[in-house]
């Protein structure tokens, strides 16, 4: 090209830079960002009859609900709103929405996942600040359930001293997550109960492995396939039991620690490892990483154990597709039984559970001009929360048209289970209208427009009698640990290190359990651990801790001791 | 003779040619649209982005994104794990298309030449989200590798939790599903070379090795070197595709790669590093093929280049 | 001339080397139809899975009675053929002025082109672009931003360089205007490197699932790959990181139902493809990728 071209293209792209730095910047985030709400709050009164139209992204629907429920309708009516959904599912709530923000459309309400989000929501002035005063004195009720279910929601929800949303709790996740054991192997092998402690578990283990439990007369059988397609899943039990959770922030003696660096940890490990090395875990358990094949392996009769199960079982032989019919599919003398969580060294059980609290609900920073759509969403919470009429149309529709409750099971003459607790009742109950159940009802226990679940309080309810009683001796709350700051995502620094943290922890714990590393490598990696960032994170998690009753005052929190 | 022309010879050539440059004039629109405007876009890895402030009036922060960036932990260990990921590709999955290619080549039988050839190209045409779906099966615990690694009496690998297999995998799924295709090509550059060679050579006394060597290969090199500088291009964009669609927390280490470090970043709503690594990538990428370029033009002395 | 000995050891080598090769190309799709043919059990049976040993049509009755799947094929039909006529054209029309000499200002207009291959604004001031023009949600976003590609457009444009000159002096000759000699002379010559770019064209756009999920909020204007992403590549685990325990919306797809989706989406790729590739493939031999 000739010199005046090669000039042109060099020149231009030249200027543009220049012009585009010499465009004064007007940052007014940074100060919009930390003062106070500019939202008049007292002066406020709902007026229930204007309609209030609600641009409203809930929570990650999978599959993807669709516009015009009856759910929604239902809501419409109650509170006089119009409710514009967006439904997503995980992929597009991740790598979409983003973007939608970013490009302006900011929904009145948003459901966001964790403390993370959060923060970058409020770091790009996308949401707004709901000072304490306003949620007390709108929702009453609500605020008291979020204390006693899930209270260290309330850390989710506040930076720097303010609140930015409100609070979300899921009082079933108090309860820990329990396993399942092959009860006819265990009797086959002599052993008469569900093992209750570590020792316990090994001896049955040992005999899973060695004793022939399915009686082919081959050694194929071993005892335990770990979980490791999550950090909440990994070697839970055992560590349970030591009174460790180690991915998450504990408490010892007042200040707050990794569980993961304690001795109990360094303990599990050591016993694990033995395990292994006694051949008693089936070593292909790290190829895994998706935890596709844990029920696989419990279904098919390679291992007799399985964790997590979440629900009953043990009267659901015959449901189609339940992991009990899958096994008898395998192996007709197969019984499951129950496993609640392992006892610790002082007769306690202990278990992992996420803890109540759950995520968060925000209100986009435009609402901050039209603040009585945030008065008119605080009164829905409040109604739902306070009438459990309301709170079961939310979920599952309108009892007696779509549903009922049916406290015993209703069998057919040859036995197969027909209707049990809640169930879909005619037309609704018919086969194939799974696809129109979905479109009215979004798919059952819905909880795209009302997020918190109160089940100890409402859901427990409906549930059949026998799965009451079946929770009652499982999964008892009190046998719960859960991380004392609710999520570690609530330290600001987690964004930056906690993700490779974990991911790096999970390494380390199975190269040694598989013998791939000594066990004496773990000081090591507790120094290491620290040294990538885990020491500034718990420095800012102790920071955080003492403030946390701070918080726990404003909100009203009763705490013990 | 000489003569000068009256007036501006651009205008004229201008006028006497407005049937290209009319042609021309939406193809620059669309490229000044599509492509041009968003680089204005790239300002943002200068600013401290906050979507309330807009582009233009998010703070200026010159380089320090930059230094954020390097001084990271997760970013530079990207670059490596682009880096390592692309040199292992290029270096192991370049000669494959050219190697199929002429085993290829040397097949008699017609039928057969064209039904393997079809085979090996099919894998192109699907998407990873497919292939990826397909090779977690495979190299799962259960998978079919595993069955036949314990037939032969070895411990099941942990293809896809375990580092070093992980790249591995990664590299020869990644070539599998590319051999075929581009050995098309490179059959393309061999037909067109003409038989009379050929017949030269074997009435000089070469045999096939030879001919391969003296006629074969040097007329692949112009073809070669193109797609080279081509690749180059690429070479810090290690395959996102295929990468996102196939690793998992446990190999994070050494599978997070630029694309998905920048993706990462764009779902914390972190925009003006997500640019800013973004900006990064292309740059390198743009030098490196400019540079490619200019060394093929002056070993070949002008002959070969892409442009 | 007679091969040697040694060439024919090599020949037969070479053979069963490529008979290999070819069979590893085939095998992984081999075990995932017969991973969806399989019942439960059966796929969960460790093996090579050449065939079924327990045959069930179960998984493929429940994906065929998704309705997304069916809405995704037409999503992404339309996709591809609109995406792919408007490729063709346009790069055509690309290509053509930049691969004529008298061009003026042609090799800065090319550089300017080719700059965009390496160099773009990434993922935000693209949706933000999109958002503007007001395409987000249309079959426009899919398939405008894509439609000029400097890579092939240097690939038609060298193709049209290595046309004879004399084709279109004697055109001039007769009078024909640029759109005539392009439309009348050009492309007809040019079939080899048309075929060529639009069945990369196609297979991209069948292919993509990206921007589909960035660009489409509608389920009934989403594309198949993308519904293929959200079943076989799940997002469990991202609903683990946000604490989402509830396990109705933890839905497990078994093994059986993936591989059937995925069976389900290559099946049309895998008809039409036989027919395709004997033509495309011709077309590359006969014109040749040029440098």
């Amino acid at each position: 090209m000739t010199k005046k071209e090669k000039y042109v293209l060099f020149l231009v792209p030249c200027l543009i830079i220049v012009v585009l730095s010499l465009i004064p910047d007007n940052p007014k985030s940074a100060d919009g960002l930390k003062g106070p709400s500019p939202v008049d709050w007292s002066s406020l009164k709902n007026d229930p009859s204007q309609t209030l139209g609600l641009r409203w992204q809930g929570i990650i629907s999978n599959p993807a609900g669709k516009e015009g429920s009856w759910i929604e309708r239902n809501l419409e009516n109650r509170f006089n709103i119009e409710l514009d959904p967006i439904f997503m599912d995980g992929n597009a709530y991740e790598k979409r929405r983003p973007l939608m923000l970013v490009g302006g459309d900011v929904p009145d309400v948003m459901w966001s996942g964790d403390p993370l989000q959060l923060r970058a929501n409020l770091r790009n002035g996308f949401v707004m600040e709901i000072p304490y005063e306003v949620i007390l004195a709108r929702c009453p009720t609500y605020v008291d359930l979020v204390n006693t279910y899930g209270k260290e929601a309330w850390l989710y929800t506040q930076f720097e001293g303010r609140n930015y949303g409100l609070p979300t709790v899921n009082a079933a996740a108090n309860r820990p997550r329990i396993s399942a054991w092959r009860m006819d192997w265990l009797r086959k092998v002599g052993i008469d109960k569900v093992p209750e402690t570590v020792e316990e578990m090994h001896e049955a283990f040992s005999r899973f492995r060695f004793q022939d439990p399915d009686g082919n007369g081959k050694q194929d059988t071993y005892g335990w396939a770990p979980n490791i397609s999550h950090w909440s899943l990994m070697f839970v039990e055992v560590l349970a039991a030591h009174d460790v959770l180690a991915f998450d922030l504990m408490e010892q003696e007042g200040e707050v620690v990794w569980g993961g660096l304690l001795p109990g940890a360094k303990e599990s490990l050591r016993i694990l490892r033995s395990w292994y090395a006694e051949g008693l875990i089936d070593p292909d358990f790290p190829l895994d990483s998706r935890g596709r094949q844990i029920d696989v392996k419990f279904i098919n009769g390679r291992v007799g154990y399985m964790y997590p199960v979440d629900h009953p079982f043990e009267h659901k032989k015959d449901e189609e597709g339940s992991i009990y019919a899958k096994t008898l599919a395998f192996d007709p003398r197969a019984e499951l039984a129950p496993g609640p969580p392992l006892r610790n060294s002082r007769g306690q059980r202990r278990g992992r559970t996420w803890g109540g609290a759950a995520h968060i609900m925000q209100f986009g920073k435009h609402l901050e001009k039209q603040p009585e759509k945030v008065i008119r969403v605080l009164d829905m919470m409040e109604a739902i929360a306070s009438n459990e009429v309301l709170y079961m149309e939310a979920r599952n529709g309108e009892r007696g048209k779509h549903w009922d409750y049916f406290p015993e099971p209703i069998v057919r003459p040859d036995g197969k289970l027909i209707k049990e607790g809640i169930n879909m009742v005619p037309p609704y109950d018919e086969k194939d209208r799974t696809r129109e159940n979905t479109a009215e009802l979004l798919g059952g226990n819905c909880t795209f427009f009302f997020p918190s679940t109160f089940e100890q309080l409402f859901d427990d309810a409906y549930l059949p009698l026998a799965d009451r009683e079946w929770i009652e001796r499982n999964k008892k709350t009190e046998w719960g640990m859960m991380n004392v700051l609710g999520k570690s995502d609530v330290v600001t620094s987690s964004g930056r290190y906690l993700k490779d943290l974990v991911n790096y922890q999970m390494t380390v714990y199975i190269e040694i359990v598989i013998g791939d590393r000594d066990l004496d490598y773990f000081d090591e990696f507790a120094s290491e651990w620290r040294r990538r960032g885990g020491d500034v994170i718990l420095k800012e998690a102790n920071e955080m801790y003492q403030k946390v009753h701070e918080i726990y005052d404003v909100v009203g929190v009763e705490e013990a001791e | 003779m000489s003569f000068k022309f009256r007036g501006n010879p651009k205008r004229k050539s201008y006028r006497s040619h407005h049937g290209l440059m009319t042609m021309m004039i939406p193809v620059i629109a669309f490229f000044i649209i599509f492509k041009y405007i968003p680089m204005m876009g790239l300002v943002i890895a200068f600013k401290d982005y906050v979507m309330s402030d807009g582009i233009f009036g998010s703070k200026w922060v010159g380089g320090e994104n930059f230094v954020r960036l390097f001084s990271s932990e997760d970013f530079p260990r990207a670059i490596r794990n682009t880096l390592t990921i692309s040199v292992l590709r290029l270096g192991c999955g370049f000669f494959a298309p050219v190697i199929l290619a002429l085993m290829l080549n040397e097949v008699r039988q017609q039928g057969y030449k064209r039904s393997i050839q079809t085979l090996t190209y099919l894998p192109h045409f699907f998407s990873w989200v497919i292939l990826g779906g397909i090779f977690l099966m495979i190299f799962g615990g259960d998978g079919p590798v595993n069955a036949a690694a314990k037939m032969l009496g070895m411990n099941p690998v942990s293809f896809l939790t375990d580092d070093a297999w992980f790249i591995t995998v990664l590299i020869v799924t990644g070539i599998w599903q590319a051999a075929g295709w581009g050995a098309i090509i490179y059959l393309a550059a061999l037909s067109g070379i003409s038989p009379q060679l050929y017949e030269a050579a074997v009435i000089d006394g070469a045999n096939r090795w030879q001919q391969t060597q003296h006629i074969t290969l040097p007329c692949l090199v112009p073809t070669m070197i193109t797609l080279f500088v081509l690749s180059l291009g690429g070479i810090l964009t290690a395959g996102f595709d295929q990468v996102y669609n196939m690793y998992n927390p446990l190999v994070f280490d050494v599978a997070d790669i630029i694309d998905t470090y920048v993706l990462r970043r764009m779902m914390g709503l972190d925009l003006s590093l997500a640019t800013a690594a973004g900006m990064f990538q292309g740059a390198v990428g743009l030098i490196l093929v400019v540079g490619a370029n200019f060394f093929a033009r002056k070993l070949t002395k002008g002959e070969q280049g892409v442009w | 001339m007679k091969p040697s000995l040694g060439e024919k050891c090599f020949g037969a080598f070479n053979i069963l080397v490529l008979g290999i090769i070819a069979l590893l190309c085939l095998y992984p799709f081999v075990y995932t139809l017969s991973i969806s043919l399989s019942t439960a059990t059966e796929a969960s049976r460790a093996g090579f899975h050449l065939y079924p040993r327990e045959v069930s049509l179960v998984s493929y009755k429940m994906v065929l009675s998704n309705p997304n799947i069916m809405t995704g094929y037409m999503n992404t039909i339309l996709r591809t053929v609109l995406g792919t006529a408007l490729t063709l054209v346009t790069t055509c029309v690309a290509a053509y002025p930049l691969s004529r000499r008298e061009m003026p200002h042609r090799s800065m207009i090319t550089f300017f082109i080719v700059f965009t291959m390496l160099f773009n604004g990434g993922l935000v001031p693209g949706y933000l672009l999109i958002k503007n023009l007001g395409m987000v949600n249309s079959i426009w976003a899919l398939v405008v931003p894509s439609m000029l590609a400097a890579f092939n457009i240097i690939i038609v444009k060298n193709f049209f360089q290595s046309l004879p000159e004399s084709l279109v002096e004697s055109a001039r000759l007769d009078g024909a205007g640029e759109w005539t000699i392009l439309s009348k002379i050009y492309l007809p010559l040019s079939t080899p490197v048309l075929a060529t770019v639009a069945l990369w064209s196609a297979v991209a756009h069948w292919n993509t699932w990206f921007d589909a999920l960035l660009y489409i909020t509608d389920d009934s204007k989403q594309v198949l790959q993308t519904f293929l992403q959200r079943i076989v590549i799940e997002s469990s685990t991202q609903m683990m990181e946000l604490g989402i325990t509830d396990t109705t919306v933890l839905e497990f797809t078994g093994e059986t139902i993936k591989a059937a989706t995925i069976i389900i989406t290559i099946l049309p790729i895998i008809c039409v493809y036989p027919f395709v590739q004997k033509y495309f493939v011709k077309g590359i031999m006969l014109g040749g990728v040029k440098e």
